[in-house]
């Protein structure tokens, strides 16, 4: 996507591309049609009752790829429970905006790791997982911010103070 | 504090405009099981959490919510920013436009304005998290019913992504209340 700074108001300019794309959900084909989601909660309440040592069996070994991750909403596969049968994939282009993806499913894989590691912080698998993340993530972030701009007030990767500058992330190209 | 982070949670690009979809997708923006009371009810029932893990849960959720707000304003913001007078009409979002124009106003599908009745802090960690795991419960169920009702992918990417966010902090929130009844709080 491309955005112009000069006319950032409400115009911008870009090739027509699919934001998502639509891909069949192999491991929930169950959920193929409108009627059946019935099962699905039927589903989710069973997840509910499994005690908290077993909830926690095999779970480290049992994460998504951040690119996965953010597709689904979310890193731990025992509890992706899709109300549909089908998965949208995020789709971008131009160097940009894949930089920026690429740190927003690292920040994702580290948000969702944080929220387990909040509850279960002792698990040492998780928590190794999540300072990897967390390098890779500082890594991307800097050239990223050296190219196109600080993401946070206080980062300086250039020089001059561009934080206020367009796109914010509800303009298009923003996010 | 808080420091911004100048991106979305997971990208938003809306390209077709649907005035309809805006004023259903204000439920989640400024109704009873929106974004926004989620994050205020886990911002101020982290205090009286008895553990840190609590307290870190509660804090981490409510950020993320935050985020989730800006994720449906900046939906809403994408659908109605090319509507004409005439279309808004239309879309019975007039009694919205009188109002506040295009303004993001943090009020239900039906307009009605957000109010702090809509949560609870009890100051009873069992009482605020069997609360907490309602909520998701709710906004889950509200995310399914949005998306039964557009067809367009752009909307369905972010709103399946929401929905099973809140089903992860179901889960969370089930994990915290099941450890803490384990070591006898009541």
């Amino acid at each position: 996507m491309y955005f112009d700074e000069r006319e950032n108001f409400l115009d911008y300019v870009g090739e027509e591309v699919n934001n998502y794309i639509k891909v069949e959900d192999e491991e929930h084909t169950e959920l193929s049609n409108h009627e059946n989601y019935h099962f699905k909660n039927n589903k989710i309440y069973d997840i509910n009752n499994i005690s908290i040592n077993n909830y926690r069996a095999n779970m480290s070994s049992d994460l998504s790829l951040p690119k996965d991750a953010l597709n689904k909403g979310g890193i731990f596969k025992n509890i992706y429970d899709p109300y549909k049968n089908y998965i949208y994939k995020v789709v971008v282009s131009g160097e940009r905006d894949e930089m920026l993806l690429k740190i927003q499913e690292l920040t994702f894989a580290m948000k969702d790791l944080g929220l387990y590691l909040d509850v279960y912080p002792n698990d040492g698998d998780i928590f190794d997982k999540f300072k990897n993340y967390s390098k890779d993530l500082d890594k991307i972030k800097k050239t990223y911010e050296a190219k196109y701009g600080p993401l946070n007030a206080f980062e300086i990767e250039g020089n001059k103070y561009d934080w206020y500058m367009n796109p914010w992330p509800w303009d298009k190209g923003g996010n | 504090m808080f420091k911004y982070e100048k991106m979305l949670e997971y990208p938003v690009n809306i390209r077709k405009k649907d005035l309809r979809m805006a004023k259903l997708l204000m439920a989640q923006l400024g109704g009873p099981d929106s974004e926004l009371a989620a994050s205020l009810r886990y911002f101020c029932q982290r205090y009286t959490m008895p553990d840190a893990k609590g307290k870190a849960l509660l804090t981490d959720i409510a950020t993320e919510e935050f985020g989730h707000i800006e994720m449906i304003q900046t939906m809403v913001n994408q659908l109605t920013k090319d509507a004409s007078l005439k279309e808004l009409k239309e879309a019975g979002l007039d009694t919205y436009f009188v109002q506040h124009k295009k303004g993001i106003y943090p009020a239900d599908a039906n307009g009605v304005p957000f109010t702090a009745s809509y949560f609870q802090s009890t100051g009873d960690p069992i009482v605020d998290l069997q609360e907490d795991m309602a909520a998701e419960e709710k906004a889950r169920a509200t995310y399914e019913n949005l998306m039964d009702l557009t067809d367009d992918a752009d909307l369905l990417a972010p709103l399946s992504f929401l929905r099973q966010r809140e089903v992860v902090h179901f889960n969370r929130f089930k994990e915290l209340h099941d450890e803490y009844k384990k070591n006898g709080l009541k």
